[in-house]
């Protein structure tokens, strides 16, 4: 068997569980278990330990098989109402879920957890037991008194007794199985053990069955024999004898026989109410309904996949319409642009299929907000809005990391402490939003707190302190404080972290949010809070470019990052201190040269224009030979070559085959 | 002519892993579903030789599911597909008609011994 | 021990590279220049929709640079990146031993060299493409 393919199966499968176990459990820490959310959370709960329990058994990961197992006890002792959940279990449970996931995540390495962390979960195993067992009022079915093998009830008929492979699993069900065998034959008109008492934890395997048939014996002993894991069956056709059990070689000597053979007729019934009870408590049938799943699972490399081929149509889409255009034949102009028209949905319908829902990721950063305030004793409310907005689904997964380091961020140094805030005049609890929105080609996703803000003071003296910013300036603004915390090494000024200490990693989430096309904004004002907005592309793969020509080259432009373009004439460039620049309505523009960028020699092009660039809030032209139009381009990626520009780290293929570069705005303003 | 089967488990993994022990052995997986009530549906629409039910799906479980199908074809080769610890279910699932059972973790034999059984 | 070798030119010398990793010989059509990179690297190639970076061996080694008009392009696969060598012309391949390569003792503290072999009446440099993309990708 391929088993790194059930790895693989196992690890996503269990990790979406995991996600749904903890927002159960945080939503299980609002509602109690006798509220209707909270029945459905417990319910929620169970499932997905339950499946993990299933998956984890079989791919013999017994840390974590172990682990749910008792999870899955405790809460079907919460489910039955037999245990009340405390605020103790929900922390046991919330441990067991951490326990869990550390044991998912070690198993995919190693067949079974190692031996620190099954440590770990053997204690936690037993505090979810041992808590459970204290606090139960049920007794244990196991110290109930057995009632078994008093021969079987009524007269006549053919008493089989069957007993089954010692170690049989499940054995009252096996036996169950029996007893629907027998009925194939005629009517059963007595069994024992009771039916129901075949459930109980100690049935020994043995049963008597008194079956109304004519069949003979080798039939019975056939039919019998298909229930599987039987040893042995007895048949006695005496209707008179009074212990047919004696038939069965195994229970003759069994002296329990007769030691429990006279308790009084009750006994079996209540174990019957009881384990009923309990069975219909714990798994009753709308504890397993869940709503109807609308998505299938896809392999991202399949996507990936048919993403590349729908690249490579694209090209060929080119180069057929350059090809058609030179034949000036209206037939043959109108089959391509049909072909076009179908690739262009094609396209979209591959993007589409990428795109997935924020909340795949969002969802699992209340367990880290809840985290962070309990660890640093502040209260926060944490707020999802957007959950619904798509986002390709490479992008989103990238985003995650940047995401958790804002959000703990804000806990630790934007809300303030509770009796802080009190002081200050606001409510105790602070307000942390996470939201998405869709802003034209863009998605946007916003960290805001309502906490104290940046102090500009202390950022913009650590600036001057280190010579970043002139001595005389006696204020910056966002955008500079931004660039400022966002320097690498910036956060390490210790006198800065212990208060404001925005500059904790901003800048690892800067270079990542930039490396995937986007753009960060930072918004802040004492007392009101602190934002920072991620813009980003809908879609990596397939970006909006202006193509641009120098010498015989053409380069791409992200239209995200155009927003304008002139003729450039010569009334338009001014030199400042030595540096090109540009008016445009009064405003002065530093220049750039596309020529210059590339390394190619200034001077002789016949027509240049500027196209107009801006990166949230810096602003530059470039100056390009030609402007080649507007098109949909492919992204592709290639490996960094040492020495080369590093404003380049993709290309998209032309028309003719060739590439061309991809000009990353970002790092050249 | 082999004979064919439809997997019922909400879990990929199980339906993987049975799947991939059926069509070693020669059977012919037809269909899977991932709730009871798709397996209702898809045994009504592909009448396979044998089912395999596990008991805890969304969108009605594997009992009632057992249920609705063997009342709508007493014939129905029904194995029961269960965890540890779920003896209760299993005995009400033979009650609604399942023919045999497996207990996970698999072990491939047993699987194959039941289904052997179950298809007599 | 004897690995194959497969023998291109270019620029006039030979070269030898192992042949377990070269996976095939493309015609090197237009490539897409790479601002700032050093002179060896020609540019980007785009094979079936991936791009390759492509490496002038003679020019690497310090032999002129690729003659021909219609030169041909070695791709070849190491720790997980394909790099492509842009050759004169393919000759063959060849099995040599360790021991039949001679340490390179011109020039040669290269790494990306791994020594001189013969071809023939000719010589031929043996070259390590591991090393040869480790120096070229950052």
């Amino acid at each position: 068997m391929d088993s790194a393919r059930y790895r693989e199966l196992f690890l996503t499968e269990a990790r979406d569980h995991l996600v749904s176990i903890n927002q159960s459990l945080i939503a299980l820490e609002q509602s109690p278990p006798s509220t209707v959310r909270g029945g459905e959370s417990v319910n929620e709960l169970f499932r997905a330990v339950h499946t993990v329990k299933g998956m984890s058994a079989v791919m013999g990961y017994d840390s974590v098989a172990a682990l749910s197992h008792a999870m899955e006890s405790l809460l079907a002792r919460v489910r039955a109402g037999e245990q009340p959940l405390e605020p103790a279990h929900l922390g046991l449970l919330f441990d067991a879920a951490d326990a869990l996931e550390s044991a998912i995540e070690s198993s995919s390495v190693q067949a079974d957890a190692g031996p620190a962390s099954a440590l770990d979960v053997t204690s936690l195993v037993d505090r979810l037991q041992g808590r459970s067992g204290s606090a139960s009022s049920a007794t244990p079915l196991s110290t109930l008194p057995t009632v078994r093998r008093r021969p079987p009830p009524g007269s006549g008929g053919v008493v089989v007794s069957v007993s089954l492979e010692p170690g049989t699993i499940l054995p009252g069900a096996r036996a169950q199985l029996v007893v629907a065998r027998a009925r194939t034959l005629g009517a059963v008109l007595g069994a024992s053990p009771d039916e129901v008492a075949l459930l109980a934890d100690d049935f020994d395997g043995q049963l008597a069955l008194r079956v109304a048939t004519e069949a003979d014996d080798a039939t019975i002993a056939r039919t019998i024999q298909g229930a599987g894991s039987v040893a042995t069956v007895a048949i006695a056709r005496d209707p008179d004898r009074s212990d047919a059990c004696e038939n069965a070689p195994d229970a003759a000597s069994d002296p329990s026989s007769t030691r429990l053979a006279d308790l009084p007729p009750g006994a079996d019934r209540s174990l019957l109410a009881d384990a009923s009870e309990r069975f219909e408590a714990a798994w009753g049938n709308e504890v397993l309904k869940a709503p109807l799943q609308r998505y299938v699972r896809i392999d991202l490399r399949r996507l990936d996949h048919l993403m590349s081929l729908v690249g490579e149509l694209m090209i060929v889409r080119g180069s057929l319409a350059q090809r058609a255009s030179a034949h000036a034949d209206p037939m043959l102009d109108d089959v391509v642009t049909e072909a076009s028209r179908l690739v262009g949905a094609l396209q979209d319908g591959v993007l589409g299929a990428r795109m997935v829902p924020v909340w795949q990721v969002f969802d699992r950063f209340p367990r880290v907000v809840r985290d962070a305030a309990r660890t640093l004793g502040k209260d926060v409310e944490f707020v999802v809005e957007g959950r619904e907005i798509e986002l390709d689904r490479s992008l989103l997964e990238q985003v995650a990391d940047p995401l958790v380091h804002l959000l703990r961020n804000a806990v630790d140094h934007g809300i303030e402490p509770p009796a802080a805030r009190v002081a200050s005049g606001k409510p105790p609890t602070g307000r942390l939003t996470l939201s998405a929105s869709r802003e034209r080609s863009a998605v946007v996703i916003r960290v805001a707190d309502d906490g104290r803000g940046v102090d500009r003071d202390r950022v913009l003296r650590t600036a001057q302190a280190q010579g970043v910013v002139d001595a005389e300036r006696e204020a910056l603004d966002d955008d500079e404080i931004l660039r400022v915390i966002s320097r690498a090494g910036f956060s390490t000024a210790d006198r800065v972290t212990d208060l404001s200490g925005r500059g904790v990693g901003i800048d690892a989430v800067l270079s990542r949010i930039r490396a995937l096309g986007g753009t960060v904004e930072l918004r802040t004002g004492p007392g009101t809070g602190t934002s920072f907005s991620l813009r980003l592309p809908v879609t990596l793969a397939v970006i909006p470019a202006l193509m641009a020509r120098v010498g015989d080259e053409a380069y791409a432009l992200p239209l995200t990052h155009v927003t304008e373009t002139l003729q450039l004439t010569r009334g338009l460039v001014r030199t400042v201190r030595g540096r090109d620049v540009i008016v445009i309505r009064g405003e002065v523009l530093p220049l750039l040269h596309l020529r210059d960028v590339v390394g190619c020699a200034r001077g002789d092009a016949a027509t240049s224009h500027v196209v107009l660039l801006r990166v949230a809030d810096r602003t530059a032209g470039l100056v390009v030979d030609q402007l080649l139009g507007r098109e949909e381009i492919v992204v592709k990626p290639f490996d960094a070559v040492r020495g080369a520009a590093t404003c380049f780290n993709g290309a998209t293929i032309q028309g003719d085959g060739s590439a061309a570069l991809i000009l990353e705005v970002s790092s050249l303003l | 002519m082999s004979h064919t089967v439809l997997i019922c488990d909400d879990a990929i993994f199980m339906r993987t892993m049975l799947s991939d022990i059926l069509q070693q052995a020669g059977f012919d997986v037809v269909g899977e579903a991932e709730t009871g009530a798709q397996a209702v549906n898809k045994y009504r629409d592909l009448r396979p030789d044998l089912v395999t039910m596990d008991i805890v799906m969304p969108d009605m479980g594997g009992i009632d599911a057992v249920r609705e199908i063997t009342r709508d074809d007493p014939t129905a080769k029904v194995l029961m597909c269960s965890a540890m610890g779920q003896q209760a279910l299993v005995v009400e699932a033979i009650q609604a008609g399942a023919k045999d059972f497996v207990v996970k973790p698999f072990q491939p034999s047993r699987v194959l011994e039941a289904v052997q059984r179950v298809l007599g | 021990m004897s690995r194959p070798f497969l023998i291109v030119e270019g620029g006039g010398a030979l070269f030898a590279v192992d042949q377990g990793l070269v996976r095939e010989i493309v015609p090197a059509r237009a490539m897409t220049r790479l601002p700032g990179a050093p002179p060896a690297v020609r540019g980007l190639l785009n094979v079936r929709g991936t791009l390759v970076t492509v490496i002038d061996l003679a020019t690497r080694f310090g032999q002129g640079g690729a003659l021909v008009a219609d030169p041909s392009v070695v791709i070849a696969v190491t720790e997980a990146r394909t790099i492509g060598l842009l050759v004169d012309d393919v000759h063959d391949v060849l099995s040599f031993a360790e021991e039949e390569l001679l340490p390179a003792t011109e020039g040669s503290s290269d790494p990306a060299v791994v020594g001189l072999g013969h071809f023939g009446d000719r010589v031929v440099l043996a070259v390590e493409l591991q090393e040869l993309a480790r120096q070229t990708f950052a």
